[in-house]
């Protein structure tokens, strides 16, 4: 039986949202488009309302805040892309880091290729983006700062309130990719002077396929939608709503709320037993700041092994060389070399990330697993 | 990535994994560097003319350590002129190794190439 080890990239669906989103499925009285004034429509209209209400809590938002979108990706992209250009004739210029999500750094890639410039933020060698940095980066025209809570490859976590504040007190918008830190960090949009944040189902236990972006009272009508066709989500993102799946979110977010200081507590028990298992290994590199990091990612550098056959020694371990996002790719993580590691290194990164079905068995498995293939490689490999 | 069952075989239990054990002079052959996408070693022991032993050391992709394994199992026995003789294209349709890494095994194709010229540069009175 294969381990488990790859909820950053996406966590199983927890039995409970299954089970709801079955529930939604079969019953005849919620099979109505949503939009529609009946009220067969209208109870399902309820039923998306408290998923949208769930989603808020988590987060400290209100239920008129919540966009439903397929997932982070188009959430991400709305939030970029939709707030600069609707705020283009104030200004033109948006900060973030070279370490976000790629679905951010090409959303700026797309604002660049429209005329906007964009300033690329580079993280010290522990991954972190010094608040400090970011108000020297902030010109008379930036309209936004884009950053994520917890990067989805080192697992380091930014100080998003002292980076609102900065924001808030300037003016500028401060939208945050929080997938990773949802059901893990504490997230208050309200105390962290947020204005965006973009969310995803799947790395909190719901179904892939949908997300959310939440967009704050007082910034609702300074986002632009990037869809036409419909007045859903106040035209912001226009589609008939996918009852099962914002129901599924809506569980998720719940269990989330709910669970998130014991299942945080657990799995930062489990990580640094992880850690201390494979750290044991000579010739490995933690990523990433030693303490500001969320409670289910351990990524590692291992000298002298390459990633690719690293992960192929290791498989009966479900693990990434790095994003998930960037797994097609053949070169090295750009996050990894903005720590300062090298192309080696870097490219022999291995991601580990625990989720709520994971167990100490599994942690102390997956150490003696890495110990082995790590031998078994350095012992094919010349001397460096 | 999805690697073949040969590839698989290869990489859990490589053959002819360096250094040679046998007696008598061995030749060297170097290639590639990590950010290459491979380092390999190949040494090979001569007899008579012949590669009497072939070993390698690689750090690379399982396609890399797979190739290796099975370049210098084959080796075996051959005359050392056999070392240049390699075909990269051959090995790399057994492999089922994607397009985009045929340059690997290239790097391999140098390490034998590397290792016959260090043979002919060390042992220059031993016929081939």
């Amino acid at each position: 039986m294969t381990i488990y080890l790859d909820h950053a990239a996406s966590t199983p669906v927890d039995p409970e949202v299954a089970a709801q989103m079955a529930a939604v499925l079969a019953d005849a009285g919620l099979q109505a488009n949503p939009s529609s004034a009946h009220a067969m429509g209208e109870a399902v209209r309820a039923r998306i309302g408290q998923a949208r209400a769930a989603v808020a809590a988590l987060i400290g938002a209100r239920p008129a805040e919540i966009v439903w979108t397929s997932g982070a990706t188009e959430a991400n992209n709305l939030a970029v892309i939709g707030a600069a250009r609707m705020r283009a004739a104030r200004g033109r210029h948006i900060v973030t880091a070279a370490s976000e999500h790629v679905s951010v750094l090409a959303a700026c890639d797309e604002l660049e290729n429209q005329g906007f410039s964009v300033t690329r933020l580079v993280t010290d060698g522990d991954g972190i983006v010094e608040p400090q940095a970011v108000a020297t980066a902030l010109r008379p025209d930036t309209t936004l700062v884009s950053l994520m809570q917890v990067n989805n490859e080192t697992g380091v976590v930014q100080d998003i309130a002292a980076v609102g504040t900065l924001c808030r007190s300037r003016g500028i918008l401060f939208h945050v990719d929080a997938c990773q830190a949802a059901g893990r960090e504490p997230i208050d949009v309200r105390s962290q002077a947020v204005d965006l944040m973009s969310l995803s189902a799947h790395k909190m236990h719901g179904p892939k396929g949908v997300g959310a972006l939440f967009i704050s009272r007082e910034t609702a009508g300074r986002v632009e939608p990037l869809l036409f066709g419909g007045g859903q989500e106040r035209g912001l993102r226009p589609g008939t709503i996918a009852t099962q799946q914002v129901v599924g979110m809506g569980v998720a977010a719940s269990l989330a709320a709910a669970r998130r200081s014991s299942d945080s507590a657990r799995l930062t028990t489990l990580r640094d037993q992880l850690w201390q298992a494979i750290g044991e290994v000579p010739g490995v590199y933690l990523n990433g700041h030693p303490q500001r990091r969320a409670c289910h990612i351990v990524n590692v550098s291992v000298a002298g092994v390459e990633g690719e056959s690293l992960l192929f020694a290791m498989r009966e371990v479900a693990l990434s060389s790095g994003s998930a996002c960037a797994a097609d790719s053949d070169e090295p993580s750009a996050v990894l070399r903005l720590l300062g590691r090298s192309p080696e290194l870097a490219q022999s990164a291995l991601r580990f990330s625990l989720g709520r079905t994971t167990t100490a068995e599994e942690v102390a498995q997956a150490g003696q697993l890495f110990a082995a293939a790590v031998a078994h490689l350095r012992r094919v490999a010349p001397a460096a | 990535m999805c690697y073949s069952p040969l590839v698989r075989e290869h990489f859990d239990r490589p053959r002819q994994l360096g250094p040679p054990r046998g007696p008598g002079p061995v030749a060297r052959g170097l290639s590639g560097s990590p950010a290459e996408g491979a380092r390999i070693l190949i040494e090979a022991r001569v007899v008579g003319g012949r590669l009497e032993e072939v070993t390698f050391r690689a750090l690379g992709c399982p396609w890399v350590i797979a190739g290796c394994s099975l370049a210098a199992e084959r080796l075996v026995g051959a005359p050392v002129a056999a070392l240049a003789g390699f075909d990269p294209a051959a090995l790399a349709a057994e492999l089922d190794l994607p397009v985009e890494r045929l340059g690997r095994l290239l790097i391999l194709q140098d390490a034998l190439r590397n290792c016959l010229a260090d043979w002919d540069t060390t042992q220059p009175a031993t016929p081939r």
